[in-house]
């Protein structure tokens, strides 16, 4: 009897061990599991950051250049009226100003 | 026997909450693993986007500085081009004035006074005047030149016509009669030495600078 009892006590232990050495093993297998998982989410989501920022980046750089080309193309217009009005306030004056530079060279 | 029953149930059961207990501390760590490098990656790409952002928006400026300079030397460029053009078409037209001067009545005085003005300033008595070929057809006093001149010089001079011509437009040309001086006054060459005083003079004149 009592050596049954003993048997028993002895494979409920075994049993025990058994149960605590899969725990270890699951345990193993989750955290290396988890560990490489870490590693993807880490590259994903640097990669998905640093993509919308080089996204933004040359959005940045386009909008600067369509922006200045507007202001340029502004500059341009200015100046086709700036030599418009040079060239009708010249014109009227142009007569005296020969008249000028004629008297220059014909004194004597 | 009941008692070894639980005894051996207890070992079991104990075995099964340790055995969960390690799993539960296995998941944890895991998760506590995960949110850890997500963080560490949030944080370092954060950090690397906002310099890709700050370099982006340097070079945003660096092109609008260069496109606005390029603007504004390109605007500064064709205006002053279109002052050079107004200048230019302003000496044609003095040109245009002094050849329409040499048809005037007021042409012959103007040759007889800078023969004068050319004489004074040669050495030796005997001046030779050159004409071009229509300016020879007219009536000019070459004898009181002569004497106008000697008469303000003090030393006689005696001029006479080249039948050598010019090619000028106008005005005259006067030498020695060994052709050591020369004195170039032909209207061409009147313009050509004032042409860089005159394109100043017609900057003013035009654009007030």
């Amino acid at each position: 009897m009592h050596e049954k009892v003993f048997e028993s006590i002895l494979e409920a232990e075994r049993r025990a061990e058994e149960i605590l050495n899969n725990a270890q093993k699951e345990a193993t297998r989750i955290e290396r599991e988890a560990e490489l998982k870490s590693h993807e989410v880490y590259e994903e989501i640097y990669k998905k950051i640093i993509d919308e920022a080089r996204q933004d980046a040359s959005r940045i750089v386009e909008q600067g250049k369509t922006e200045t080309e507007k202001e340029v193309q502004q500059m341009l217009r200015d100046m086709e009226d700036t030599i418009k009005n040079l060239r009708a306030i010249a014109e009227k004056k142009m007569d005296s100003v020969v008249k000028l530079c004629f008297q220059v060279l014909t004194k004597i | 026997m009941e008692k070894n029953t639980l005894l051996i149930d207890k070992i079991i059961k104990d075995a099964e909450e340790e055995a969960e207990s390690i799993v539960k501390r296995s998941q944890r760590a895991a998760e506590e693993s995960l949110k850890l490098h997500v963080t560490e990656a949030e944080q370092k790409a954060r950090t690397e986007a906002a310099r890709i952002l700050e370099s982006a928006r340097e070079e945003a400026a660096r092109i609008r500085r260069s496109m606005l300079s390029d603007a504004k030397i390109r605007v500064n460029w064709s205006i002053l081009m279109e002052k050079e053009k107004l200048i230019d078409q302003t000496l044609e037209l003095v040109m245009k004035e002094l050849v329409q001067f040499t048809k005037s009545s007021a042409y012959t005085e103007f040759l007889e006074k800078i023969s004068i003005a050319s004489a004074k300033v040669l050495s030796g008595g005997e001046i030779e005047l050159l004409l071009n070929e229509r300016d020879a057809n007219l009536q000019l006093g070459i004898s009181k030149i002569a004497k106008k001149v000697t008469v303000e010089t003090g030393a006689k001079k005696m001029i006479k016509l080249s039948s050598e011509r010019h090619g000028g437009r106008g005005g005259i040309i006067m030498k020695t009669s060994d052709g050591r001086i020369v004195v170039d006054n032909t209207l061409d060459t009147i313009f050509a030495h004032q042409a860089g005083a005159l394109r100043l003079k017609i900057a003013t004149g035009l654009f007030g600078s």
